[in-house]
């Protein structure tokens, strides 16, 4: 069970390194990364499977004694989110080696400690364990988006790296006031700890450390700003993992360290309500693909912060339900967005138009996960989304209720806006033109040989590997049609998820090694 | 680069050696005492700084030791495999454990862990010297000629 527990951590790191060591060997560090990633969808299943009936496992790093060690637990609200994740990477990867984003050395070595940082903050029990593998997967997700340095890179870059560094100062401030109150940082005896009023003020600074992180609102800004400006796939590989993190932490937090205390329901509400209005609101004046979903990501982590506030089992398990086709939904439109941006070589509304003719299989790998976002029956977004409404009415939280409903239109309007300015009409001259399948025009500049590293030579956009871009988003789209009509396997899967989280005693017996 | 100092020079040659002994030393310690793979790591990182400062860039871009991915790779992966060592043959990642050496020397197998360590620190100092190195020669190349130099 150790080995199992904590492969999520050495495999993905253990894959960068050989990565990074072959970095003269561009298909082996390729193959190294589907192969861990692969190999991390399976061990997420074989851990959801582990935790069936609300067993949780747990394993005390080095074998040190229980409250020494950093333990490593995973329950089926870990299990489910490494899963998903790790299945999300692994488009996005397979994604960028389609398009050749992947031409660089160290891609696929920081892809490997980018989810290595991941799958250990969703394993990890003690509070300082998490910040350091926070800062792991922030440190590799820096260099990934400024990985192709140009200027607007650069600004975007400096915004991200100084708003996460400040967020991960006032993280490491909450976590010692929380040392000098409680004596631990060990999850396992840190429950109900913030019914005293110095460590909920500790904690409360973590929470907002990790707000930062997730991006809520009102420390949201530096989001929209950064993600559009890397590389297609890696903005996909960031909306899958990154603020998803944020939010796990926040799950994990509130209920262990608050104990789901009712006293923050308001807050939480109000929060969570003005996420989704602000992100929605923010998409509107954009006219960039990217740009428009950025602040729909925004949006969205409001809808995954509403189960906090609601904290009901219904409320929960639909949360997770969300949360879980989320991951995948938003991962594939970026695909989308970005398989456009690679076919056209733009990604403005008011260039395109009309790739519906040109491009169906884009339009279709578009339009089902675009239905999926705003919630239309019969993808999984409904399922969640309604899920979510009905929880919060039967908790008799009627305004959030209402913003959740008002919101998803408003999210509709903005997909239809894409639809209408990418697919729809008569094809505009940059979509008949296709000018990047031509391919980069900025690879014919860089030097062939970097560092003594023979670097791949350019993508040649044949017929099949175009075809090939839209596959993993039309492959989402489809798998939100299957899971929105058997929705009842998603429920299935994370009810046992929300019942550990509103009674996490399995869980902190686990973590104290009981 | 700097004005070429002969001082530098010579007493670097002196001292670059005497501070990788320090830092090896700092390594071994680390176990029982002040020291470790992390400050031994960042003592020999010092002596590259040094090398850099008196013979310049071309001095660590040249060399052959002193590079960036294979240090900080061959670093990651002593200690990846140290954990990975704990896992098979006691049961817990990163487990650790005293080793009786045949001089009757007691050596703490967290050492191996420690020299990665120790290589992943003298790798990123590498790295910043390379990086930023760069940067001031090519600068330094548009400067015009002082005149009291």
């Amino acid at each position: 069970m150790s080995g199992l527990l904590t492969a999520p951590f050495w495999l993905p790191l253990l894959g960068a390194v050989v990565a990074l060591l072959a970095r003269r060997h561009y298909h082996v560090q390729q193959a190294i990364s589907l192969l861990t990633l692969s190999a991390s969808v399976a061990i997420g299943g074989v851990l959801v499977a582990e935790t069936a009936d609300g067993a949780v496992h747990a394993t005390q790093i080095g074998g040190w004694p229980v409250g020494i060690a950093i333990p490593f637990v995973a329950d089926r609200f870990a299990a489910l989110l490494i899963t998903t994740t790790a299945l999300a990477a692994l488009l996005a990867v397979v994604f960028a080696m389609l398009r050749g984003e992947d031409h660089h050395v160290q891609f696929h070595p920081l892809v490997g400690v980018l989810v290595t940082g991941v799958f250990a903050s969703f394993l990890t029990a003690d509070l300082f364990n998490l910040f350091v593998t926070f800062e792991v997967m922030l440190i590799a997700s820096y260099v990934l988006l400024t990985l192709r340095a140009g200027r607007a890179q650069e600004r975007a870059g400096a915004i991200y790296i100084m708003t996460n560094l400040l967020a991960s100062t006032a993280f490491l401030l909450g976590l010692a006031l929380l040392y000098g109150r409680v004596g631990t940082v060990n999850l396992g005896e840190l429950h109900a700890a913030a019914a005293d009023p110095g460590a909920a003020v500790a904690a409360g600074v973590i929470a907002i450390a990790i707000g930062v992180k997730a991006s809520l609102v009102p420390l949201h800004g530096w989001l929209p700003r950064a993600y559009v400006c890397a590389g297609p796939a890696v903005t996909a590989l960031f909306s899958g993992l990154l603020t998803k993190v944020g939010v796990y932490a926040l799950f994990r937090l509130y209920s262990v360290v608050y104990a789901g205390e009712p006293r923050w329901s308001l807050l939480l509400l109000v929060v969570a309500g003005i996420t989704m209005l602000v992100g929605v609101l923010g998409a509107v004046g954009k006219g960039d693909m990217r740009a428009i979903l950025a602040f729909h990501m925004v949006s969205q982590v409001g809808y995954l912060v509403l189960p906090l506030g609601l904290w009901s089992l219904a409320g929960v398990t639909a949360g997770i339900v969300y949360l879980l086709q989320y991951i995948a939904v938003k991962g594939a439109l970026f695909l989308a967005a970005g398989t456009v941006e690679t076919v056209t070589g733009t990604g403005r509304l008011a260039e395109l138009g009309g790739m519906l003719r040109t491009r169906p299989a884009v339009a279709i790998g578009f339009l089902l996960p675009a239905l999926a976002l705003a919630g239309v029956p019969p993808t999984s977004g409904f399922v969640g989304k309604f899920m979510l409404i009905r929880a919060s009415f039967e908790g008799a939280h009627y305004v959030v209720g209402g913003v959740a409903v008002v919101v998803s239109f408003f999210t509709l309007m903005s997909m239809m806006k894409i639809w209408n300015g990418v697919f729809w009409g008569e094809p505009s001259a940059a979509v008949s033109a296709e000018a990047g399948t031509e391919g980069d025009p900025d690879r014919a500049r860089l030097p062939r040989v970097v560092d003594g590293i023979p670097q791949p030579p350019p993508v040649v956009f044949t017929p099949p590997r175009v075809r090939a871009l839209a596959l993993p988003s039309l492959a989402v789209g489809v798998a939100t049609i299957l899971l929105g009509l058997g929705a009842q396997l998603l429920v299935t899967l994370a009810e046992p998820a929300a019942a550990g989280l509103l009674d996490p005693s399995a869980y902190l017996e686990a973590v104290r090694g009981r | 680069m700097m004005p070429d100092s002969l001082i530098l020079r010579t007493g670097s040659r002196a001292l670059a050696p005497l501070m990788l002994l320090v830092s090896l030393y700092l390594l071994l310690r680390g176990h029982d005492a002040v020291g470790g793979g992390f400050i031994g790591g960042l003592t020999a990182g010092a002596v590259v700084v040094l090398l850099y400062f008196s013979r310049g860039s071309k001095r660590i871009v040249g060399s052959r030791v002193l590079r960036f991915t294979p240090l900080v790779g061959t670093g990651l992966l002593i200690a990846l495999l140290y954990g990975l060592a704990g896992l098979l043959l006691d049961g817990a990642f990163l487990a650790g454990g005293k080793v009786t050496l045949p001089g009757g020397l007691e050596v703490a197998a967290s050492l191996v862990f420690d020299v990665g360590v120790y290589l992943v620190v003298v790798g990123l100092v590498v790295g910043i010297v390379r990086h930023m190195g760069y940067a001031a020669e090519s600068q330094e190349v548009t400067l015009p000629e002082r005149e009291d130099a």
